[in-house]
């Protein structure tokens, strides 16, 4: 087993950089998931370290072993695609087993190997089978069964549950965590939903234009995101926003005028006045205050839209011109185009700063 | 009532095409003297004009040099195109684009330009009279290499970066992997190449003067416009239907995939 170690890599196209010194420390048995919109880089900085893309600069170790120009195949890497990539003229067996059979491992342990991992995957009545024969659910448990025969140090995954249905999703993403718990093989896992990146990561690495934003626990990163592009991609419903102006006695004015909110013992004493964007969770904003919690500010808002969920409701209101979402239990929800009252949770906001878009607690 | 009118139409031109066809068979069964008939059915059947063809010409010999030679170029070509259409699609090395608008461009270029150049490459090597030169030039085919190139393109990128993690080197991919992929492309470049290959007559007539090296189209197109048919009609014509015999089985074999890459040849796949 091994830990995985990106030393500030770059990976640039002519001139477009994809990916910019991006370092990572990723400890032995750990799952990994690298999350970010479209574009971000992420599945360069796997395939980086897949070894199907050179790194232009930065290194690369695996285990104790820097492996920058080791070929893919004797990186002891197994990696999963989004396509499934499996070769369409070979059965699901073949499939399997053929990174061993080039490998020259005798031809009964190959057998042994593949039904071994057909028997986890759940596959061994498939074996004979082409994978057009396959659903898509059981095509991703062919290519998942593949990486696990190679027996790898590292498995990598690259968007693997994209094309699959909402439901099937949910249940593959459960059947590959425990998989990699079974297996306490080293895993980095590429998506773009943060939902997957939450429930599956034990640390997430957020990046964006190429650039690592943070890389932390899953509910460390949600209660203190290191800046607003964490802050906004961490959380659903997102985390709503204002901009706005602290004064020197710690009251907070967004930039419509309309909403002020006093801060005042909720900030770090040594914070100056300025401009800031004050980030309120939905769930941190409720709809009554029973129990006078004396962290609760009431405000006044016209109610909007409301978005029954079954066990929350999401209320959808303006401050000035800037939505905002509030999840509140259902019996707490207001009447659409009705005014309500509804209460801010001082003790949960968070405060970046308005120019450089960092935390304030960073 | 519409429909009739049209299948008695479709027919009509069906067998405006089938005629002459037919006619060239069923005449190369005459006697010589009847051949002028327009009859669908041989007028007094008879194997003379095959057999003295026999008599006359290495045709046995030749019918077994062109398939030689249409086989080895038609593998060639699938193997060097296919090659050269992976590297151009799937490897960034500098220069790509420019190699292949190059490409591209010695296909609007005419054969007729480069048929003196390739002459005189061929004397230079000393390959005249020798299949080298019927086999050679054709070995690589824009055409081809510009068919693999669209095909490996529509070949997701993950199949073959799992074949590399698998340990497949390049060879591996390209004949393990994507071959298996792309049967349909290799029987239509395979397809088209044999049969240009068959029919070519131009480039044989410039380099191969040797009866015993001729390929049959040629030795037909020399024997029937030349002197050594002693004017007979029969002959010529039994020497057509022998030229033409190939592609038509290949063709009973292959119809489905025949059509295809009829249609491949004229568009973008
Ligand atoms: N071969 C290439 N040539 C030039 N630019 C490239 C190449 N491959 C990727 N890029 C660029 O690098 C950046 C990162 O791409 P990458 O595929 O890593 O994104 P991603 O985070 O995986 O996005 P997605 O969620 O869409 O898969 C993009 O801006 C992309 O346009
Ligand atoms: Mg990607």
């Amino acid at each position: 087993m091994a830990e995985v170690f990106l030393k500030n890599f770059f990976k640039r196209y002519g001139e477009v950089v994809a990916v910019s010194d991006v370092s990572l420390h990723i400890h032995d048995k750990e799952f990994v998931v690298l999350v970010g919109p479209s574009g971000c880089g992420k599945s360069t900085t796997l395939r980086m370290i897949a070894g199907l893309e050179d790194i232009t600069s930065g290194e690369l170790y695996i285990g104790e072993k820097q492996v920058n120009e080791v070929a893919p195949k004797d990186r002891d890497i197994a990696m999963v695609f989004q396509n499934y990539a499996l070769y369409p003229h070979m059965t699901v067996f073949q499939n399997m087993g053929f990174g061993l059979r080039l490998k020259k491992v005798p031809k009964k342990e190959i057998k042994e190997r593949v039904e071994a991992a057909a028997e986890i995957v759940g596959l061994t009545p498939y074996l004979k089978r082409k994978p057009g024969t396959l659903s898509g659910g059981q095509r991703q448990r062919v290519a998942l069964g593949r990486a696990i025969v190679r027996n790898p140090k590292v498995f990598l995954f690259d968007e693997p549950l994209s094309n699959l249905d909402a439901k099937l999703r949910v249940q593959m993403r459960m059947e590959i965590s425990k998989l990699q718990r079974t297996l306490g093989v080293t895993t980095i896992y590429v998506t773009h939903d943060q939902t997957e990146a939450m429930s599956m990561a034990d640390r997430i690495a957020v990046m964006k234009d190429g650039v690592l934003q943070q890389f932390d626990t899953p509910m460390h990163m949600y209660d203190h995101p290191a800046n607003l592009f964490v802050a906004g991609f961490i959380g659903s419903p997102a985390m709503n926003m204002l901009p706005g102006k602290l004064d020197e006695l710690k009251i907070f004015k967004d930039a419509s005028g309309l909403f002020t909110l006093d801060l005042n013992g909720y900030l770090p004493s040594s914070i100056d006045a300025g401009e800031y964007v004050l980030g309120i969770r939905p769930e941190n904003i409720r709809g009554d205050n029973r129990l006078n919690n004396p962290f609760y500010v009431p405000i006044q808002i016209l109610a909007d839209v409301v978005e029954p969920m079954g066990s929350d409701s999401y209320l959808y209101f303006k401050i000035g011109d800037i939505s905002m979402t509030a999840r509140l239990r259902p019996e707490t929800a207001p009447q659409e185009q009705t005014a309500a009252t509804l209460y801010i949770d001082r003790s949960k906001i968070h405060f970046f700063y308005a120019e450089t878009g960092l935390n304030i607690k960073n | 009532m519409k429909k009739f009118l049209f299948y008695i139409l479709l027919g009509l031109a069906a067998f405006a095409f089938l005629y002459p066809f037919i006619w060239m068979v069923s005449a190369s069964l005459s006697e010589e003297r009847s051949i002028t008939d327009v009859s669908l059915w041989p007028v007094a059947l008879t194997f003379d004009h095959y057999i003295k063809l026999f008599e006359n010409i290495p045709i046995a010999g030749s019918f077994v040099n062109s398939v030689f030679v249409a086989t080895i170029v038609t593998f060639g070509v699938l193997v060097f195109s296919s090659m050269a259409g992976y590297a151009l699609a799937r490897h960034r090395f500098k220069g790509r684009n420019l190699l292949f608008y190059f490409l591209l461009f010695t296909m609007t270029l005419p054969f007729q330009l480069t048929l003196i150049p390739n002459y005189i490459l061929m004397v230079q090597f000393g390959w005249t009279n020798s299949f080298a030169a019927l086999i050679f030039p054709g070995l690589l085919n824009a055409f081809a290499i510009l068919l693999f190139r669209q095909h490996f393109l529509s070949i997701p990128q993950d199949l073959i970066d799992a074949a590399r993690i698998d340990g497949c080197n390049e060879w591996r991919i390209l004949f393990q992997i994507l071959w298996p992929v792309s049967v349909p492309t290799l029987i239509t470049v395979g397809i088209i190449t044999f049969m240009t290959t068959w029919n070519d007559v131009l480039w044989p007539i410039i380099v191969i003067r040797e009866e015993h090296l001729m390929t049959m189209p040629q030795l037909v197109t020399l024997f029937a416009v030349g002197g050594r048919s002693m004017g007979q009609i029969g002959m010529k014509l039994a020497s057509a239907t022998l030229l033409a015999l190939p592609i038509i089985i290949a063709y009973l074999i292959f119809q489905k995939h025949f059509i295809q890459s009829m249609a491949a040849s004229g568009q973008k796949e």
